[in-house]
């Protein structure tokens, strides 16, 4: 009698204990602010426009080169970025693309559901890439600024 | 570059290291000759020392020595001269700091970041860190024209391509204007770029040390990009140019300065002709065009047998064939090596306007051979002293050989003569501009032999055949009556005669010692280049100039000669490798037994022992004797069903128009046409059967140019859709007639060509590699002749006639 007591105290103990397993997929989990998921393309908070100056500089520096930048010369005189294509497949989320790029408009997103039922799912065009970041900070700030322990402690 | 042997020469001491030089070289030239390399922004090869960017500062020790900049000082006999020395390097890197204060930094978006000067000497020198600070002037780009941007917060004010574009293009298009920190490089006087007399060469983007200047087109970074080594097809001047390209496109083409006959100057068909490669006209796959006028896309194998098949049935004179004066040399030996040895026929000539054809007419009878030039375009370089230029616009016609022009009269001192209806750069800078009446030019020449004459400063050219009966045409006419003609003055016409006879020295007692004078005339251009300008008949002001040079005996002389201008870039090869009527390659007659002979050992050998008779198509057993076809018998035999099919190359030159409209109406009565292009152009659309032909930028082979430099030409890209190259599309056509000229890299035609052409004995693709070679070279340790002489004696001779054309 008092070992079955003793051992649904456990359990009892538990039952009104707040729930700490995440029901995925209905429910998502909150990744770490510097988790390193798919890159994706910023956009300006501001106007709305993409970030991007098309330097190459991230295709450059991949180091499994599965990025693939097309450029257009623009009508300012400028670069402007034409294609811009990920090939998920070869990515090893290293994120030296976006510590790379000079005006951080390519940041390493939440986004970590990559399975696909075809290969070709695993490439990621520019279009993709910006709805993934359009609303992600850059990978710096999203560390540093309000999701650090320290911040939220102060909050 | 090559150095007269009278020229004073120095010795000074830089790093330790004695450094012997001709005098007058500046120390960062004689450090570069040395092996030492000093850093420098402004200093661009064969442009004035101009000494702004003060990067090249060197010390020179001694009493009076010090810091000093480099690119601007001539080396001093005795002179003790430090490159990288502490007080050299504390300068230049302030002076890099200063460059820094107010330069973009944009670099990850600047099209010269990879190639940048600055950002070069940046990272050599350690800087850093900045301490001199201040917020950015950003600005905008400013758009030249179409193909020329300008960023001003990325300008360092050096200057080099104003300096290029006035000294080396002549136009002055561009120039410098404003002071201190507004100084700005801008269109000259304000206007908009189109409206000077801009060329659109794009060398002002070429020579930019930083990224102010860019090419609207071109949007990649240097380090994405391949680059390959090849010569440029859109003229008979063949510029060594450096073509990159990534994905299979050609991004641009960049230039390999101090290399190659054009020392890596280019024209506005140099750098940016490759983007006719993309162009919407190309053809792509193989098309026959039925009766009422259908296209239908063939494969190669179903386009071989077709024309293999129908050819069979026209062998024999009802054949002809037409080879594209700027296809390679190979391609055009193995047209010709079809025509003759598969076809039976000598009905083989180049594509050309009726002016080249007059030139080449007069070229003949006057040197006995169809050289472009006599001599070499280098000899502006160092012998030239005085310049005749004849015809319409140099600068369009040959923009790079109008550099040297430039250059000779700027830096050699060389004296130009100018005589052209068109209004040039060239004819205002010249000494002497006579501008003719339409019609007039060969008059004007005689006149100006007769001026020669006159004034006793004819020294040669007696002893050439023909002299007599010219010298009395010539007694006949009179400097003023010639004058009166031509709308010339006297006073003019006397100048010019005794400038250019006197190469530039102005009559003296010694008349054996008269400096070299060359001729250039561009009268094959004449209605290309400038339509509404009439000059006369080609024929009669290219034998005038060939008849001036013999006067005054400029003919076989380093800094002398004739140079005829002909425009498609391997007029000469194409002429050489035997695409004529009367000549098999090297200039043998058809009607020579020995040489046809020679020939036909090394080519009928490859039809088979027994090879089939089919459809009454006979393997060929000896050569054709009888002489092919010249162009107007050609027409003829056209409208009078004699030749009934042909196979014709198609040019660039010809790719939006017919290049001579009375051959192309005739054309229409052939019963079965075939052309090679890349286009769709006219010709094109007359065909029966297209077959598409890989441009200049995407074939291996070779070009020979209007020096007779034979020169490498690279594949860079590979062919658009299924295009091959004439000689691929003629070996698939004989070995499905039955004839063993299989499909062959274009080196293994060149040693067939090496074997039995004598002047192209010593080509050979791994001598080209290093550098072009001047033909005739008859073995491979055969320099080469760059200079032809007249008369039996020199090893590379002209048989020389004055030709009695007026």
């Amino acid at each position: 009698m008092f070992d079955e007591v003793k051992g649904f105290a456990v359990t009892f103990k538990r039952l009104f204990a707040p729930k700490i397993t995440i029901q995925y997929p209905e429910e998502k989990r909150d990744m770490a602010p510097r988790f390193r998921g798919l890159p994706s393309l910023r956009v300006d908070p501001e106007s709305g426009e993409a970030l991007c100056v098309a330097c190459g500089l991230c295709a450059r520096i991949c180091p499994t080169s599965c990025l693939e930048m097309h450029v257009v010369p623009s009508e300012e005189g400028d670069r402007e970025l034409g294609e811009f294509i990920l090939k998920a497949g070869r990515c090893m989320f290293c994120g030296l693309c976006s510590q790379v790029c000079p005006v951080d408009a390519i940041t390493m997103s939440g986004e970590y559901e990559l399975s696909v039922m075809e290969r070709d799912g695993l490439v990621y065009t520019k279009t993709e890439l910006a709805t993934i970041g359009y609303d992600q900070d850059t990978w710096w700030e999203s560390g540093l600024i309000d999701r650090t322990p320290k911040v939220r402690e102060a909050q | 570059m090559a150095t007269r042997s009278d020229v004073k020469m120095v010795t000074g001491k830089i790093n330790g290291q004695d450094v012997t030089v001709p005098a007058g070289t500046t120390i960062l030239e004689a450090a570069r000759e040395a092996g030492i390399e000093v850093p420098n922004l402004c200093y661009q090869p064969l442009l004035r020392p101009w000494g702004s960017c003060r990067i090249c500062t060197v010390e020179i020790l001694g009493k009076r020595g010090g810091l000093i900049e480099s690119c601007a000082t001539p080396l001093g006999e005795g002179m003790e001269v430090l490159t990288h020395s502490e007080p050299c390097i504390d300068a230049r890197q302030f002076i890099l700091q200063m460059y820094l204060i107010d330069h973009a930094l944009d670099c990850p978006t600047c099209d010269k970041s990879g190639e940048c000067y600055l950002q070069d000497n940046t990272y050599l020198h350690n800087v850093n860190t900045n301490p001199y600070r201040r917020p950015k002037f950003a600005q905008p780009y400013v758009h030249f024209s179409d193909i020329i941007d300008y960023k001003w917060d990325r300008c360092i004010m050096c200057n080099r391509c104003t300096r290029v574009c006035d000294e080396m293009i002549g136009v002055t298009a561009i120039e410098s204007s404003y002071r201190g920190m507004d100084a700005a490089i801008t269109p000259a006087f304000g206007q908009s770029l189109d409206d000077t007399a801009c060329t659109r060469c794009g060398m002002c983007i070429a020579v930019c040390p930083v990224g102010a200047l860019t090419d609207r087109h071109f949007a990649h970074h240097p380090w994405e990009l391949d680059a390959t080594e090849t010569i440029c097809g859109f003229c008979d001047v063949g510029c060594t140019i450096s073509v990159e390209s990534n994905k299979g496109i050609v991004r641009r083409v960049s230039h390999l300065w101090e290399r190659g006959v054009n020392h890596g100057y280019t024209c506005e068909a140099g750098r940016w002709g490759h983007e006719l490669l993309q162009n919407p006209d190309r053809i792509f796959y193989p098309y026959v065009r039925d009766e009422d006028g259908s296209v239908y896309e063939v494969t190669w194998d179903d386009a071989i047998n077709t024309a293999a098949e129908t050819l069979a049935h026209y062998q024999g004179d009802q054949f002809a064939a037409i080879a594209s004066p700027d296809s390679t040399n190979e391609e055009v030996y193995a047209l010709q090596l079809f025509t003759r040895a598969v076809m039976g026929t000598n009905n083989i000539d180049r594509m050309l306007t009726p002016s080249q054809r007059s030139v080449e007419m007069a070229v003949r009878a006057g040197l006995g051979d169809d050289v472009s030039n006599t001599n070499n375009m280098q000899e502006l370089f160092t012998d030239v002293k005085a310049a005749m230029v004849v015809g319409p616009d140099i600068g369009k016609a040959a923009p790079v050989a109008s550099y040297w022009f430039y250059h000779s009269r700027q830096y050699r001192e060389a004296k130009t003569i100018v005589i052209s209806m068109d209004d040039f750069p060239l004819c205002r800078r010249s000494e002497v501009w006579l501008n003719p009446k339409p019609g007039t030019t060969a008059t004007l020449l005689s006149g100006i032999a007769r001026a020669i004459i006159d004034k006793g400063l004819a020294k040669g050219g007696s002893d050439v055949t023909g002299y007599q009966q010219w010298l009395a045409t010539i007694q006949n006419v009179s400097v003023a009556q010639v004058a009166a003609e031509t709308g010339v003055a006297v006073a003019n016409i006397e100048a010019a005669a005794i400038l250019w006879a006197s190469g530039g020295a102005g009559i003296s007692a010694d008349a054996d010692s008269y400096p070299p004078a060359l001729i250039y005339h561009t009268v094959a251009h004449q209605g290309s280049v400038s339509e509404n300008d009439y000059y006369g008949d080609p024929a009669e002001i290219a034998a005038a100039c060939n008849n001036l040079a013999f006067l005054t005996g400029n003919i076989g002389r380093a800094g002398g000669g004739v140079a005829a201008m002909r425009g498609p870039a391997n007029y000469q090869g194409a002429t050489q490798m035997g695409a004529h009527p009367s000549f098999l390659p090297g200039g043998a007659s058809v009607e020579s037994v020995a040489d046809r002979e020679a020939f036909g050992t090394a080519w009928l050998d490859r039809w088979a022992e027994k090879a089939k008779t089919r459809n009454g198509f006979l393997p060929v057993r000896s050569l054709p004797t009888s002489l092919g076809l010249s162009r107007d018998e050609l027409i003829k035999a056209i409208d009078a069903g004699g030749v009934k099919a042909m196979v014709i190359d198609g040019t660039v030159a010809g790719r939006l128009q017919l290049i001579d409209p009375e051959l192309g109406a005739a054309l229409d009565k052939l019963e079965f046409l075939l052309v090679l292009d890349s286009f769709n152009s006219p010709l094109a659309l007359k065909a029966d059967m297209v077959l598409p032909k890989a441009a200049t930028l995407e074939k291996d082979g070779t070009l020979t140019n209007f020096d007779r430099t034979v020169q490498r030409v690279r594949a860079t890209v590979p062919a658009m859709g299924e295009s091959k190259p004439v000689h691929d599309v003629i070996g698939m056509l004989s070995e499905r007639m039955g004839y063993g000229f299989p499909v062959m890299p274009a080196s293994q035609i060149m040693s067939e060509i090496g074997r039995l052409v004598p002047s192209y004995g010593g080509i050979t693709y791994s001598r080209l590699e290093r550098s072009g070679t001047v033909t005739p070279a008859t073995s491979f340790a055969d320099p080469g002749s760059p200079i032809l002489v007249g008369g039996p004696d020199g090893r590379a001779t002209l048989s020389l006639a004055y030709t009695a054309a007026v």
